[in-house]
């Protein structure tokens, strides 16, 4: 069945105002740019059920598109909670985008816990004016433990290949048992496929015990 | 018709206006109820946008930023349009005349809604104050928007008695209302209702004052109800409340339903949530 998937995994975009966070779910949601859109207040939403690995996955994506006004941000901190992934996204040519990605790491860390795992994405790679190199971005997103893409949500480049990068990420946490879906707030839920690979491992075992 | 706050001729009022004001008259009856008319002094919106150039506004960067995301596919607001230099000052005179609250967005799509409803920019800037000021309450586009977060408290309050089936749903589908209405309040709908709706309800709006936007709101997921409680997880139930209010385009029904379904329910309750939540609301540490 199309709808059917392993898991879904909740996910975050965040960063300062006009760096194109919600243009990138668009991208990804819709495979294509988001023209002439009105700017939205609070956050927009969108999934999408990709296939990582062996594991159907549904990615739900909550872009906090007013994030970046300062007032906001105590509207948008909540969204955090419950989440199992963020893309911090800055645009490559403003660097005080750049600059304000240390807060949004710390605002990450500390409201959806250490083992978020964290993207770090310079977008509007289209754009000719740069002020931030690829390289001097690598090594701050080296430096802080995070995953580093340029994208760009006008052409597309990158923007598949950070969403799933971001997936693996978390899929790999859970593998290693860094995470745990279990725990409520993980961002993780079972879908329902697994569930029924579950229920079904779990039936001859309960028969068992009736016979018993 | 300002100082008129009850008796026959007001319920007069208030019903022709549900039905709502025509084309011709809107702009003046908005100017009217909403108070800018009583507040307007001469001269004194020129006055603010020459004390200073834009570039040393404080506000300036946020205001820029927006100017282009506002209605873009509308003429008036499309590259090259009038409307963005419009925009542009009446958000800055904003800023100016109230200091404390600067520009936040969502002020964006009020002032540019006034000024597709026929205002001058002057009008609008005054529909504006009067807005900020006396139809919603002073503080609730200040620094921490305490105000509309508490708004959202009681909209869940008056969900979960109204309407426990979906308020139950929401919980189970580990859905965050908040994440969908917050802007319903802050933008007063502006960035989810089509126009027509839109107006109709700013109509109502202006005569009745904030309460209209919990019964908008409240009619709104009234009306969808049954849907959503079809949709099995929380990102189809995001995604069906976003695009709900797209189509929304039967007005009469919505006012109807605004009317009929919170009539008993709604103003003793919300006297009473909106206190014990705002008092509970404390501003956040700095860092946050």
């Amino acid at each position: 069945m199309a709808h059917t998937y392993d898991f879904l995994l909740k996910f975050l975009i965040t960063g300062d105002s006009g760096t194109g966070k919600s243009c990138l779910l668009h991208q990804f949601v819709e495979n294509k740019f988001k023209e002439g859109a009105t700017h939205t207040i609070g956050v927009e939403f969108g999934s999408r059920i990709v296939t990582i690995g062996k594991n159907q996955v549904k990615l739900q994506i909550v872009s906090c598109d007013s994030a970046g006004q300062e007032r906001f941000r105590s509207v948008t901190r909540s969204y955090y909670r419950g989440a199992a992934g963020a893309l911090l996204v800055y645009d490559i040519s403003n660097r005080n985008s750049f600059t304000s990605i240390a807060k949004w790491i710390a605002d990450a860390r500390k409201l959806a816990g250490a083992d978020i795992a964290l993207m770090l994405v310079g977008n509007k790679l289209d754009l000719e004016d740069r002020e931030v190199s690829y390289l001097e971005a690598s090594r701050f997103a080296q430096e802080n433990e995070m995953t580093f893409l340029e994208t760009s949500a006008l052409t597309g480049e990158g923007v598949e290949e950070t969403f799933l990068k971001c997936g693996r990420a978390i899929l790999t946490k859970i593998e290693t048992g860094q995470v745990d879906p279990e725990r409520p707030g993980s961002g993780i839920q079972y879908g329902d496929s697994s569930l029924r690979r579950i229920s079904q491992k779990s039936r001859p075992a309960r028969q068992k015990s009736l016979c018993c | 018709m300002a100082t008129i706050g009850q008796g026959a001729d007001w319920e007069e009022l208030r019903e022709l206006v549900r039905g709502g004001i025509p084309v011709m008259y809107r702009n003046k009856i908005w100017q009217e109820a909403s108070g800018a008319y009583d507040m307007r002094q001469p001269g004194y919106y020129r006055e603010l946008l020459s004390r200073q150039p834009p570039e040393e506004c404080q506000c300036w960067g946020d205001i820029e930023l927006d100017l282009h995301r506002t209605f873009p596919t509308n003429v008036l607001f499309s590259p090259g349009g009038q409307g963005i230099e419009k925009l542009k000052n009446i958000l800055l005179a904003y800023s100016i005349h109230n200091p404390l609250v600067g520009y936040c967005q969502g002020m964006n799509l009020l002032a540019g809604t006034l000024l597709l409803t026929n205002n001058t920019e002057e009008e609008s800037f005054w529909i504006l104050v009067s807005m900020l000021g006396r139809r919603m309450p002073e503080d609730y586009f200040t620094q921490q928007l305490l105000s509309p977060q508490a708004d959202q408290r009681v909209l869940k309050e008056l969900v979960q008695e109204i309407m426990p089936r979906l308020s139950l749903h929401f919980q189970e589908m580990h859905v965050d209302l908040t994440a969908v209405t917050f802007s319903w309040f802050l933008t007063l709908f502006t960035d989810c209702l089509p126009v027509e709706t839109l107006l109709r309800v700013w109509d109502v709006f202006f005569v009745e004052g904030m309460m209209v936007v919990f019964k908008i709101a409240v009619a709104i997921l009234w009306m969808n109800e049954k849907e959503i409680l079809k949709c099995r997880n929380g990102a189809a139930v995001y995604c069906y409340m976003k695009q709900m209010t797209l189509v929304m385009h039967q007005a009469d029904k919505l006012m109807k339903v605004s009317k009929e379904n919170t009539k008993q329910a709604l103003p003793k309750q919300m006297l009473h949530f909106f206190h014990t939540n705002l008092t509970s609301l404390t501003p956040l540490p700095h860092c946050f």
